[in-house]
């Protein structure tokens, strides 16, 4: 009797193990208000803009100031428009630009209507002038990632440059852990633009790619000339040597050793007419603006035509010149 | 928490899901003839108990009808897979690592009259008296233990304190950290928990110029700060291995962290740095510590209120409360300060031997890979896990025997990433903000019980999703885990993790 009792038992829980491997279970979450923490408003790290002539800020939106309406991400910086694939909505926000001047612009998975076709969408944008690992176009981009890629991945599509709609992208696919990934990047305004889409299903994937072709992009012609009238030039380390005429160093200010990226708009007079603090302290990005509003440069020319010129500067806090007391370690 | 321990059966073997049935039941029903003996394991310790066996056959048929998915299996039992010296070490430096063990262990009182506390030194303030104490599981060296002494340690010796609402029975070892001033200006600071208010060593005793003296110090209002949500809490990282972090060259973490894949699941991150050298720091739930030696400094005036040749001003200077010369810690002149077996150790302060017991501890050793576990890893680098919980670095040149060149499994890339509003704290320490904090090495997160730097968490799926919120990094990586794995790979990424 107690042998045939202990069987049973031990039949009722492997049952119930084998059911637990094909059933949901709802783990408690913390309240939606630990969201909320008032302590996410102090001295955090992020971007900031400035506009020394304030009428003007409307002409100059940010990388990170796209947003999904009405099922299509828009992002003005870029000129750029995505329509979501039917049934795919925006997921969690990203963080904040980062001081390689990485941007996560926005996140796009499934609706939870749709299980068993899972899968996501991450477009993101490195700005060129800030890259950790320098990459000259988006096919080198993604031929070091495809030599850097871990063993766990296998190889499916090597990258190659492709046409999206009438725009040059370059593709990279791989797979791991039954998942699949395509990644498309584009260069816009001296960055690249990343588009992964991740799924377990290849013809979902296959069907995102093709989406692609909806793809409003500016005019390739006036990106590769990167002086359109639609966009200022963007020219790598225009803010140094003989092209800057005048110029006054930040303050030292917030945590030493910290980097801060920042792009500038530079007018055809030469003054700065709107400064991107990428990723900083509130005090540094204050510092950083209030000295580059003073900075006046050469005139940007293109076939003798003064140009408004957009470029990227690397505040170091402190600068490597600077000698400053010692500091006590915080705990 | 009932949940999570009835999921734990599904995925350990039988004799385990015996073992835990045992716990739960035997626990609530009286002994009867009709019963068979199980063992139960928690944490480390082992009993015997004795479960009607009726109640077992009942318990299997609620389970069969509720059947639960992926789980973690909870801390792995057996022998603690850490908390030893570095493999390869001499017989001198091993013997200086068992007596610095000891030092390690050592009680502090405030005179170091107190039987069973021979250190001295302790407060004014602090929130525990010994290292070791809240660096305890699963072996000395660890994090937080399942009971969580300083519930007793509040009353220890005659002290009068009352025990804030955060610090509970079974809850985590914690400190508590005011985010903001008064004033509205940032804080950040630790506030320690307790006083020697009331100990027979701070009441009616001399002060170092012969006269008697009674301490009489309040606690902060802690429930006032936590109904203004001012409080944010810390738990102990584990030590195992740290030695070897701190071998670890600037240029290795940066290479080992610099992975164009990054793009594609959202990453970034920055190392933190030192205020002085610019170098990486890599200490702390923040990467705000340079080194062991400044990390068992500071952790020994900020936890214990000893003071030391590293911090050699007590936080609290009310005269009523100064029993001691100062530095209360520091290395001998005279004579060895300890008698456990090394001159070097004997010699040398309190903090030179946590240091060395720090630098010399072998990090945690991973249990038997099973096909689950082996597939888990894979699953965890393909989400992306491993693009900030970096499984390898590689020792640089070590003064210590048999440690240089070496590749240990930390699973971290030691950076601060933004972890988004769920996990905020509001508290910048160097260039990590209220949102950044380091990546947590896994190696050990098969035996911790207490999990984020809160040890708001004691179940890994838990975990898991509290690194995923608005702002945070990990987004892309707990979507890809939630939402496009299998049940089975969600399981075996959870038994990779206890692997650990």
């Amino acid at each position: 009797m107690l042998k045939t009792l202990l069987s049973l038992t031990l039949f009722l829980l492997s049952l119930a193990a084998s059911l637990a491997a094909q059933t949901t279970t709802t783990v408690s979450r913390p309240p939606a208000s630990s969201e909320a923490s008032p302590a996410d408003e102090l001295a955090r790290r992020g971007p900031s803009s400035r506009t020394p002539d304030a009428s003007e800020a409307a002409r100059f939106p940010e990388p990170e100031s796209g947003a999904v309406d009405r099922d299509v991400y828009a992002n003005p910086y870029f000129a750029l428009s995505y329509r979501l694939p039917q049934g795919w909505t925006e997921s969690l926000k990203g963080p904040p630009p980062s001081d390689t001047g990485y941007y996560v612009l926005s996140s796009l998975k499934t609706a939870e209507s749709t299980p068993g076709s899972n899968g996501m969408i991450l477009i993101s944008a490195w700005d060129m002038f800030f890259l950790p690992r320098p990459a000259g176009n988006p096919l080198g981009l993604l031929q070091d990632m495809k030599e850097t890629l871990s063993p766990v991945y296998v190889l499916e599509m090597p990258p190659k440059e492709i046409k999206v709609g009438n725009h040059s992208f370059a593709r990279f696919g791989y797979t791991a852990a039954e998942l699949h990934w395509q990644v498309l990047v584009t260069e816009v305004r001296c960055h690249f633009v990343e588009f992964a889409f991740v799924g377990r299903d290849t013809e979902l994937l296959d069907g995102l790619v093709q989406g692609m072709n909806t793809l409003k992009l500016p005019p390739e012609a006036e990106v590769a000339a990167k002086d359109s009238a639609g966009f200022p030039a963007c020219v790598k380390d225009y803010a140094s040597g003989d092209n800057v005429l005048h110029k006054v160093d930040p303050v030292m200010a917030g945590p030493r050793f910290t980097s801060v990226p920042v792009r500038i708009i530079i007018g055809a007079d030469g003054r700065v007419k709107h400064i991107h603090v990428i990723h900083a302290f509130p005090d540094q990005a204050r510092s950083v603006e209030d000295a580059l509003a003073q900075w006046v440069f050469k005139p940007y020319r293109r076939n003798g035509v003064a140009r408004e010129v957009e470029t990227g500067i690397l505040f170091k806090f402190p600068a490597d010149e600077e000698k400053l007391p010692p500091v006590k370690e915080t705990y | 928490m009932a949940r999570r321990k009835f999921a734990q059966l599904f995925s350990a073997p039988a004799d385990a899901v015996a073992e835990f049935v045992g716990a739960r039941i035997g626990q609530r029903v009286a002994e009867t003839p009709a019963s068979i003996e199980v063992s139960i394991q928690k944490a480390g310790r082992k009993t015997r108990r004795r479960t009607p066996l009726i109640t077992m056959f009942a318990t299997a048929l609620f389970l069969a009808g509720t059947a639960l998915a992926q789980t973690d299996p909870g801390v792995r039992g057996g022998a603690a897979g850490a908390g030893g010296s570095l493999s390869g070490l001499n017989a001198d430096e091993q013997a200086f690592f068992q007596a610095a063990t000891k030092r390690f262990q050592e009680v502090d009182s405030v005179s170091g009259n107190v039987p069973g506390e021979n250190g001295s030194g302790l407060g004014p303030r602090m929130n525990m008296n010994s290292c070791a104490g809240c660096h305890a599981q699963p072996a000395i060296g660890g994090s937080s233990p399942l009971t969580n002494p300083q519930v007793a340690f509040a009353h220890d010796a005659g002290a009068t304190n009352t025990l804030p609402s955060f610090i509970t029975a079974n809850g985590p070892v914690r400190e508590v950290r005011f985010i903001s001033n008064a004033n509205g200006t940032p804080d950040g600071g630790v506030h320690d928990l307790f006083t020697i208010t009331g100990r027979s060593d701070a009441t009616n005793q001399p002060n170092p110029s012969g006269q008697n003296i009674t301490c009489s110090l309040t606690q902060p209002n802690f429930a006032q700060q936590v109904a203004n949500h001012n409080a944010i809490f810390r738990i102990p990282t584990p030590t195992f291995g740290l030695g070897l972090i701190e071998n670890v060259s600037d240029t290795t973490l940066i290479q080992n962290s610099t992975n164009p894949l990054n793009g594609v699941f959202g990453i970034s991150g920055a190392f933190n740095h030192s205020g002085n050298d610019g170098t990486i720091t890599r200490f702390g739930w923040k990467a705000q510590n340079k080194s062991l030696l400044i990390f068992a400094a500071e952790a020994y005036n900020v936890e214990q209120g000893v003071t030391n040749e590293g911090f050699p001003q007590e936080r609290e200077e009310d005269p009523n409360c100064q029993f001691n010369k100062l530095p209360e810690d520091n290395t001998s002149i005279p004579g060895p300060v300890a008698n456990n077996g090394n001159n070097a150790s004997d010699y040398s302060s309190d903090i030179v031997n946590f240091a060395g017991f720090m630098r010399m501890t072998e990090p945690p050793a991973q249990a038997t890979v099973t096909a689950s576990v082996a597939n888990g890893e894979k699953v965890f680098d393909a989400v992306g896990c491993a693009l900030c919980h970096v499984k390898s670095q590689t020792t640089g040149n070590s003064i210590f025997t048999a440690q240089s060149q070496r590749t240990i499994n930390p699973f971290a890339d030691f950076k601060t990433h933004n972890m988004g509003a769920r996990l905020a704290d509001g508290v910048t320490q160097g260039g990590a903000d209220g949102r950044h904090f380091r990546t947590a090495p896994l190696w050990g997160a098969g035996q911790r019980i207490f999990f984020l730097h809160d040890g708001r968490a004691d179940d890994l799926l838990e975990a898991i999703r509290d690194h995923a919120s608005n702002g945070s990094e990990a987004n892309s990586s707990v979507e890809l885990f939630l939402r496009t794995l299998t049940r089975q790979q969600q399981q075996d990424v959870l038994n990779f993790l206890r692997s650990l």
